[in-house]
């Protein structure tokens, strides 16, 4: 037989073992119980929550026995304190979460030391780089300005491997984020390079692979900015401007805002602690502020109408929109969703509220108003939530 | 997802992606400089200037193109306002220059009623910059005909004080005019640069670059008129290699030359623009007292 052959038959046959194990595995999961399932979380936040839940099922279990309310025997009580000894064992080996209240207050001490000292290092790279860089020949500045996001990304690959809590990862992420925007920015100083947008794309696909490797939420947010500068800028070439004015049309967000919005919806990111969270909000943030720029200021529309009526579109569409997205919060759960819709609804209801009375009415009078929308708002929400709770009640667990 | 996203793949992809984006990088700068330069020009402080204040936290150094434009004069003049930058609208760029760059001017451009005018959107051209050519020379004529003009309503009047303030800086702004101020003044522009380059020729003399050009609504004898204006040229700073920093250093050492004292260049350099219509430095000299 020809050795081709028999090598593509031998590669035929690995493939379909591979299938073959991929689907008595599928088979597994989905004879697998739900309740055995949820003792592998898929991220560090879900494994945080479920070590959270366990912490509180036994102050309440105390406090109910306390109040002789129900009494477990010995055997039970031993039986439930070595299952969640284990679980959290298990959660933290893998995703090391807070176990204690303690390890809780340190932990958040160390994400802000973190942060912190992301930022300081960042910015440190850039000065120290500015501090030196005329005392290079071209040739050496080139070399630097290459080896560094080359040298910082590897440092991150090794603080992914070797450190579990992330921190350091994440601080050496945001170095080599620096280091690569400095990067790309510097050759195109040192060679008078006419600057492109796609240095953007560049330094937000290199935000992204940092923070899908590094699940880092800070790494995310810089990528989708860089995202969404190069979309706006994209869009704004197709309507023949200079691609660094794209901040003249705010329009020019919306595509982006709509795409970062809606791409959790297809790729799920249970995996990733916090990002669908971060795409929703950004998503928000690149639509309603344009949106609010262009309720106010007309002329910097693309639409042809007199300034007043592109106003007025705008305006409806703020309010329609932010009241959309408190219902779509609301609707699939989504928090974040419902704060930063409230958010934008009163920006735009207060901004309304200024361009009416502020320059007529007594200034005592416009913040009473103001205080009484805030009251009234603080009724309707009471009454949704008294909704809310009475529905709860109504349907059985 | 997650195995697509797996750590050590989204590494590898890093890597990868550094080294594509500074191999492009590295080829635009190849293209732009390889075969025969676009233009060869010397120019001297008088455009190319030295940051006003030096930097403590930045070693580099970048000299900045100092380029002008011929504002529309009325009265000849030269009025004080029109001297520096490149703000404003030069005489040529009328709406015919605008139309032929792509704006649209109709009577929804420039509309009489405030509510229905929209802001401009700038857009990208080709700007021809001259190096000591007429614009030059018209600033001279402007420079010396303000400064009979004030010198004979001194005569007529020697006492008056601010007559003999206005004397005192016309003489000052043509002496400026002649020893320090930029030669290069921006004079065309256009959207293919083969058709300029073959409008001007010379390519000591002539610099094709990309700039930004916008259009502003001017009001004219009660009228709103559609006018063209430079935004901004792309690369107007050069940035210094170290081999050239010497004749700067020395330069940066000295004091410089105070209120009233001669302002002569004090050195020259020769820029080399590429295919891609971007500079480097190919010489420096000091020029001598």
């Amino acid at each position: 037989m020809c050795p081709y052959f028999k090598r593509l038959l031998t590669f035929l046959n690995h493939i379909g073992m591979k299938m073959q194990k991929r689907i008595i595995l599928a088979v597994k999961k989905s004879e697998m119980g739900p309740e055995e399932d949820k003792t592998n979380p898929n991220s560090k936040g879900d494994a945080q929550r479920r070590a959270d839940q366990i912490r509180s099922f036994q102050v309440e279990l105390k406090l109910i026995e306390d109040e002789k309310i129900i009494s477990l025997d010995e055997g039970q009580r031993s039986a439930i304190a070595s299952y969640h000894e284990k679980l959290l064992s298990h959660l933290s080996e893998l995703f090391d979460v807070d176990i204690s209240k303690r390890e809780k207050q340190l932990s958040l001490g160390m994400k802000i030391a973190s942060f912190l000292g992301a930022l300081g290092l960042a910015a440190s790279v850039f000065f120290l780089f500015y501090q030196f860089w005329g005392r290079f020949a071209p040739g050496a500045q080139v070399c630097i300005l290459i080896a560094s996001p080359i040298l910082g990304l590897a440092v991150t690959m090794i603080a992914t491997r070797r450190e579990r809590t992330g921190y350091f990862s994440k601080l050496f992420g945001m170095v080599a984020f620096a280091c690569f925007v400095l990067n790309l920015y510097m050759l195109g100083q040192i060679f008078n390079i006419t600057p492109s947008f796609n240095a953007f794309l560049a330094w937000a696909i290199f935000a992204l692979i940092l923070a899908y490797a590094s699940d880092t939420r800070l790494l995310l947010a810089a990528g989708l900015i860089c995202f969404a500068c190069f979309m706006s800028a994209l869009a704004g070439t197709w309507s023949g401007i200079y691609w660094i004015h794209f901040g003249k049309r705010p329009e020019n967000f919306l595509l982006a805002a709509v795409l970062i919005f809606f791409l959790p919806c297809f790729i799920p990111h249970k995996k990733f602690s916090g990002f669908d969270v971060i795409y929703r909000v950004f998503g928000m943030i690149f639509f309603f502020i344009p949106v609010l720029i262009l309720a106010n200021w007309g002329r910097i529309s693309y639409l042809r109408f007199d300034n007043n009526a592109v106003e007025v579109i705008y305006q409806i569409a703020g309010f329609l929109f932010s009241a959309l997205a408190i219902w779509l919060g609301i609707r699939k759960n989504w928090p974040d969703v419902i704060n930063t819709g409230n958010v934008f609804f009163v920006l735009f209801l207060y901004t309304k509220f200024y361009d009416w009375w502020w320059k007529w009415m007594p200034k005592y009078l416009f913040f009473l108003l103001i205080g009484l929308t805030a009251i009234l708002a603080l009724l309707v929400l009471k009454r949704l939530r008294k909704t809310g709770t009475h529905k709860v009640k109504e349907v059985p667990e | 997802m997650k195995s697509f996203l797996s750590p050590p793949r989204l590494f590898i992809l890093g890597f990868v992606l550094i080294l594509i984006a500074n191999t492009i990088t590295l080829l635009v700068v190849a293209s732009n400089r390889s075969g025969k330069p676009e233009a060869v020009i010397e120019l001297t402080e008088r455009e190319l200037s030295l940051p006003y204040k030096a930097n403590d936290e930045n070693s580099g150094l970048a000299l900045r193109l100092d380029w002008r434009i011929v504002r529309e004069s009325k009265d000849d003049t030269y009025p004080l306002y029109s001297r520096w930058g490149h703000w404003g609208s030069p005489v040529w760029f009328n709406e015919e220059k605008l139309t032929e760059l792509g704006f649209i001017i109709d009577e929804t451009t420039c509309p009489d009623e405030h509510s229905k005018r929209k802001e401009p959107l700038p857009k990208d051209a080709f700007i021809v910059l001259q190096y000591d050519g007429e614009p030059y020379q018209e600033m001279l004529q402007r420079a010396e005909k303000f400064l009979n003009k004030a010198e004979a309503a001194l005569k007529a009047n020697e006492k008056d004080k601010d007559l003999q303030e206005r004397f005192k800086k016309a003489k000052d702004n043509l002496e400026e005019e002649r020893t320090s101020e930029s030669r290069l003044f921006a004079i065309d522009a256009g959207l293919d640069a083969g058709k300029l380059r073959e409008r001007y020729p010379d390519r000591s003399k002539f610099i094709i670059m990309r700039g930004i050009v916008e259009l502003e609504c001017r009001s004219d004898k009660n009228k709103i008129k559609a006018a063209g204006s430079i935004a901004d040229i792309r690369i107007d700073k050069i940035n210094v290699p170290l081999s050239y920093r010497k004749v700067f250093d020395s330069i940066l050492a000295q004091d410089r030359p105070g209120k009233g004292e001669p302002k002569n260049p004090r050195y020259k350099a020769e820029v080399a623009y590429g295919g891609r219509f971007e500079p480097w430095i190919q010489r420096v000299d000091k020029l001598l007292k």
